[in-house]
């Protein structure tokens, strides 16, 4: 079983969160997409991820602008691995533009090792990130130490003689089409095109006949409005072209000989470059993380050494973020659950599936080594996190209840490896009274496994018949009920949720059921008859 | 004056170049421009607007680089057209941008040579480009653009434009010089004269389709996909109260023709569209608007600084090239127009020979 499937994710609120955590860099985001969660067997490595994530979060509290200046650093660093990965292979020889792309990796990365120094950073990394000098120096060869990449002269004598040669005929082959232009295009008032024509109006007659006389050029064609003619090339510019060409091939054929030399230093040092790269891609991913926690004043998750996960108000952020928009607030939850099963019971309307996905969201968060919205929040590693989908499923055609008792075949299948088990109103597709007992069998069944199982219900009676941990929503508050009683009356049933106190509170067997249901009825005004007799039923 | 002495003449700090169609000779314009640099020894900086996936294989196939390139020229182009030129270049910068033909770099040139030449395909990442090169210090940018409806206005991004065309536009000399006329005529649109409405329209996200603004400025943005299909709707949100309407995409016949039939109050609404080269109305309709005293204005106007002609179309016409340049240059006047292959130019008053070696 997965840790967490795709569904459930979206289901719960945590895909939504953790599309909220943004890397700037393309490597951040690659670290992002490569992350895994982590597993009971994990706990060490956890424990030692969010220490630091810790330890991060403290000292961006003081030091916020310096790290402005390394987002604005990450934001420009560009996945490289290929290029790096490419000078490995004995086949490829890097371009230009991908030697560029290493020296300006190698710079970056000594800028980014500079903060991190100033902002004592060094205790994220067991090793830190390392410098290059040498090659960085290479890579400059005869251009300062700018962050522009070009095969000047000084990387090679032949090269440097080759170059040299050109532009000693490309100079000769000017001066030599100067001789033969200049003049020409000083009578014909306008310089040869890159064809090497020059075209006249008809009018302009005296540059026509000038032409026509001329030696070094021809007519090539002529219409009803202008003349062209073409420079005619002597032999001289001839042999020059093709020295010129000759030379150019001997050019690339040595900037080649370099750059294969270039890419056999940059690959001695690839491993190198590559352990750079993951390790800006961490501090990266590391910052999405830390500033992700300050955003929504998260704190540390404890580890506990028992399997119990506890929360001190807890807060789904998601429906903190709604209910904020309709200007009301989310009451945060405590929770103390334990391996086995526990029961969740209360009103409809009462905030029972969404203590459910708090508690998935907080241990999927921690499990992700982020920071929890909770005052506090101690958990115990899970191996995997269920969460009951009970939708219908379309595309297989099962029902609702076909639906879940499939699913939860599977949970209990694995429900002795370590899970969180969620299930919201159990058996709710079915019968009652059927329903009442197959929900009865299921909780009986998870509460001797190895797994830490929460299970919501309308069945209250459940908790008492099998001696499990149970909380309820608190309900309807009873001195907000009698405040507001004629504003309900008069606004209907919309604004009860002023009355609800969603709080949770762990029951003791045997205490009494609130009868909300018949309550708000009464309220509403209900036929006084009706609610009488379904008191006296109750008592029964 | 010459191109590049009009550049200077107007402060230009860089230029579009966009063709009325292709064939309108935009690469010879651009090449005539590099030459005028370089022999007053300005330094160029040079880019184009890309291609989508569908022009990468007209690029490719294309067997002539066409673009000349100077030295020490500052070009941002596609890595594998880059590196194809075997041109001697000192790589300066890349920039994340993304074509068909692979990253955008930015590089100087270290020899003279022939090149091809792609670059960004939005005017967002153009914009990026532009700042890109402007760092390096050129005396002129200039950015080869196109006037077509798919791809993205360059005039906008430039503080001067010049408008290549040529025979291959219409069949006639004056039905040339009509269209290049009419063309010139919707660069001269202005912005509005109400800078509270400028300054709501420059405010705006690219993803506002349709706004309308009221008289006394409240705003109401339409969420249609196209106003042209929509045009109805459009016209049912205007009232009496309404003071202008802004239209972020084309704006075509069908467009004007409904708001004309349909809308009763069109000579009190002004029309808004992002430049002129988003205008794709005909000449006809253009006139019934004004007629009716209707009103486009634009959000960045245009800089017309010259139009360059071509009398050859590739279906083998060639008209007369003197007659054609003095009449374009007599409709557009003050405009100045070139014929930059014969040498000629023409302010509508004769024709003269362009000032190459003064």
């Amino acid at each position: 079983m997965d840790f967490l499937n795709e569904e459930i994710s979206k289901n719960i609120g945590f895909k939504q969160l953790w599309q909220e955590i943004e890397p700037v860099s393309e490597l951040g985001m690659r670290a992002k997409k490569k992350f895994k969660p982590y597993l009971v067997k994990e706990k060490t490595e956890l424990k030692l991820e969010l220490d630091k994530l810790e330890f991060l979060i403290n000292i961006i509290k003081q030091e916020e602008s310096e790290f402005f200046k390394l987002k604005s650093l990450l934001k420009v660093v560009k996945n490289i691995y290929g290029i790096v990965n490419q000078s490995r292979s004995k086949k490829t020889v890097l371009d230009d533009i991908d030697v560029f792309e290493i020296k300006k990796s190698i710079i970056q990365s000594r800028k980014i090792k500079y903060i991190i120094k100033t902002l004592k950073l060094n205790d994220l990394f067991e090793e830190q990130l390392k410098d290059f000098p040498e090659l960085l120096k290479y890579l400059s060869l005869g251009q300062s130490n700018s962050e522009s990449f070009y095969l000047a002269n000084d990387y090679d004598d032949k090269l440097e003689l080759i170059r040299r040669k050109r532009k000693e005929l490309e100079k000769k082959l000017l001066q030599e089409k100067n001789d033969l232009a200049a003049e020409i295009e000083k009578k014909a008032k306008r310089p040869f095109s890159t064809d090497n024509e020059i075209s006249v109006s008809k009018n302009d007659k005296e540059i026509i006949k000038y032409l026509k006389e001329a030696e070094e050029v021809s007519l090539v064609s002529e219409n009803f409005a202008a003349l062209t003619f073409k420079l005619i090339e002597n032999e001289k510019i001839s042999q020059l072209k093709s020295e010129i060409s000759e030379i150019k091939r001997k050019e690339e054929i040595q900037k080649n000989i370099i750059r294969k030399k270039i890419t056999n230093k940059i690959s001695k040092k690839s491993l190198g470059i590559m352990a750079n790269l993951d390790k800006i891609a961490y501090l990266d991913f590391m910052l999405a993380k830390a500033e992700f926690a300050l955003g929504i004043s998260a704190s540390k998750p404890e580890i506990n050494s028992d399997k119990s996960i506890s929360i001190k108000d807890g807060r789904h952020i998601l429906m903190e973020k709604e209910l904020a928009k309709k200007g009301m607030d989310f009451t945060p939850i405590d929770l103390e659950i334990k391996e086995g099963a526990t029961l969740i019971t209360g009103p409809n309307m009462g905030g029972k599936t969404v203590s459910l996905k708090l508690i998935a969201l907080l241990t999927a968060m921690a499990q992700h080594a982020l920071f929890v919205p909770a005052t506090s929040f101690k958990f115990n590693l899970r191996n995997y996190i269920y969460f009951s989908l009970t939708s219908d499923n379309i595309k297989t055609g099962l029902s609702k209840f076909g639906t879940e008792i499939s699913n939860l075949k599977t949970v209990i299948e694995s429900a002795d490896n370590n899970g969180l088990i969620l299930i919201d109103e159990i058996a709710h597709g079915t019968n009652p009274a059927e329903g009442y007992a197959i929900a009865y069998g299921i909780i009986n069944k998870l509460d001797k496994m190895k797994s830490i199982s929460v299970i919501t219900t309308h069945y209250q009676r459940l908790a008492d018949q099998l001696e499990i941990t149970h909380f309820q929503v608190k309900g309807l508050d009873k001195d907000l009920l009698s405040h507001y009683h004629n504003y309900i009356k008069e606004n209907g049933i919309d604004v009860l949720n002023k009355c609800m106190d969603y709080h949770l509170k762990k029951v003791e067997t045997g205490s009494e059921f609130p009868q909300d249901a018949i309550q708000i009825a009464d309220i509403l005004g209900f036929d006084a008859e009706i609610l009488r007799t379904a008191k006296e039923i109750m008592k029964k | 004056m010459n191109l590049l002495e009009r550049i200077k003449n107007k402060k230009a700090k860089s230029v579009s170049i966009i063709g009325m169609a292709k064939n309108t000779g935009k690469t010879v314009t651009l090449n005539h421009i590099l030459k005028l640099a370089e022999l007053s020894k300005q330094k160029i900086a040079l880019t184009t607007i890309g291609l989508d996936g569908e022009d990468k294989d007209k690029v490719l196939d294309n067997p002539k680089p066409n673009i000349v390139l100077l030295e020490n020229m500052i070009i941002a182009n596609a890595k594998q057209l880059l590196i194809e030129s075997k041109l001697d270049f000192k790589i300066l910068a890349v920039t994340g941008i993304d074509s068909p033909l692979g990253e955008i770099v930015i590089a100087e040139s270290k020899e003279s040579g022939f090149i091809k030449l792609s670059g960004p395909s939005s005017k967002y990442e153009m914009q990026i480009i532009k700042n890109k090169l402007a760092q390096y210090k050129p005396d002129l940018i200039l950015i080869d653009g196109a006037l077509d409806r798919r791809s993205f206005s360059s005039p906008a991004l430039t503080d001067a434009t010049i408008l290549a065309t040529g025979a291959v536009t219409a069949e006639s000399v004056n039905s040339i010089v009509n269209k290049v006329n009419y063309q010139s005529e919707l660069f001269k649109l202005e912005k509005s004269q109400d800078q509270r409405i400028n300054k709501i329209i420059s405010n705006l996200s690219s993803e506002t389709k349709v706004l309308i603004i009221s008289n006394d400025y409240q705003t109401k943005s339409l969420k249609l996909k196209t106003a042209l299909s929509n045009m109805e709707e459009v016209i049912n949100s205007i009232d009496s109260e309404t003071k202008a309407i802004y239209f972020n995409g084309a704006l075509v016949n069908k467009t004007i023709s409904t708001f004309i039939e349909k809308c009763a109050f069109v000579n009190q609404v002004e029309i808004i569209v992002n430049d002129a080269t988003h205008i794709f109305i005909s000449p006809m309709l253009f006139n019934r608007l004004n007629a009716k005293n209707g009103k486009i204005k634009v959000k960045d106007e245009i800089n017309l600084l010259g139009i360059t002609i071509n009398p050859f179309s590739p279906n083998g016409t060639y008209l007369d090239p003197l007659e054609l340049l003095e009449k374009t240059s007599k409709a557009v006047a003050p405009i100045p127009c070139y014929e930059v292959v014969l040498n000629k130019m023409s302010s509508g008053k004769g024709v003269e020979n362009i000032g190459f070696f003064e």
